[in-house]
């Protein structure tokens, strides 16, 4: 096995499960009940499946100019959707989109109660 | 190649018939945000196969533009959907000055 078809393999597996993954993501954003868990399903398959299909290309071109174009478009995927993602999230709150009992953990209402008493005293 | 190639494209159009289902059923308009940008996201996938296909760089500013669209696009929507709310519930504002007031000053 010679080394570009070595690399073509590897590239064409990337591709493959990079797909994988945006399907994940999908079922996930169909089958979750609210906002909050569908942004799970948005964001973090979603990212993984994107920076593998764009290493997949970047193995199946194998040129430096691809490379570098194809880095710069995995980092600003990774981190402006964070960035998105909390948006949305923020807005979700806001808007009285979030069930709050169904929480573990809400340190953002603890936070406001918090600010509340503070400025009562 | 192609196998994978097919297989692949399969997937990824099955995921946007997925997304387009919940773009539709919502139920609020923030979900349908969180979709829009999943589709675009597998857009730039589906681009990216076809440039591996033809094995050409061509499409490579296409993709990185789709990114930043779809990043600026998702941002400035949610900032007009979350239009009230830019102090946290329970913030007294700012009282706005009596007219007589500002008259005599």
């Amino acid at each position: 096995m010679t080394w570009t078809s070595l690399l073509d393999v590897a590239g064409a597996v990337s591709l493959l499960l990079g797909s994988f993954l945006c399907l994940a993501g999908a079922i996930g954003l169909i089958r979750f009940p609210d906002t909050l868990s569908r942004l799970h399903a948005a964001t973090k398959p979603q990212t993984l499946g994107l920076i593998l299909i764009l290493t997949g290309l970047a193995l199946t071109l194998r040129t430096w100019a691809a490379v570098t174009t194809l880095v710069l478009l995995a980092a600003t995927q990774f981190f402006t959707s964070p960035v998105s993602a909390h948006l949305v999230g923020r807005a979700a709150y806001r808007n009285r989109r979030v069930d709050t009992a169904t929480l573990e953990v809400d340190e953002l209402s603890d936070a406001l109660d918090r600010a509340d008493e503070d400025r009562a005293h | 190649m192609t196998v994978v190639l097919g297989i692949s494209l399969a997937m990824l159009g099955v995921a946007a018939a997925l997304v387009l289902v919940r773009l539709f059923l919502g139920p609020s308009n923030l979900d349908r945000i969180v979709a829009a940008e999943i589709l675009l996201v597998i857009v730039i996938a589906g681009v990216a196969l076809e440039s591996a296909r033809q094995r050409t760089t061509t499409y490579l500013p296409l993709l990185m533009i789709l990114g930043l669209v779809g990043f600026v696009g998702g941002v400035a929507v949610t900032r007009f959907l979350s239009r009230d709310s830019d102090e946290p519930q329970g913030v007294v504002r700012e009282q706005p000055e009596p007219r007589g007031e500002r008259e005599q000053s």
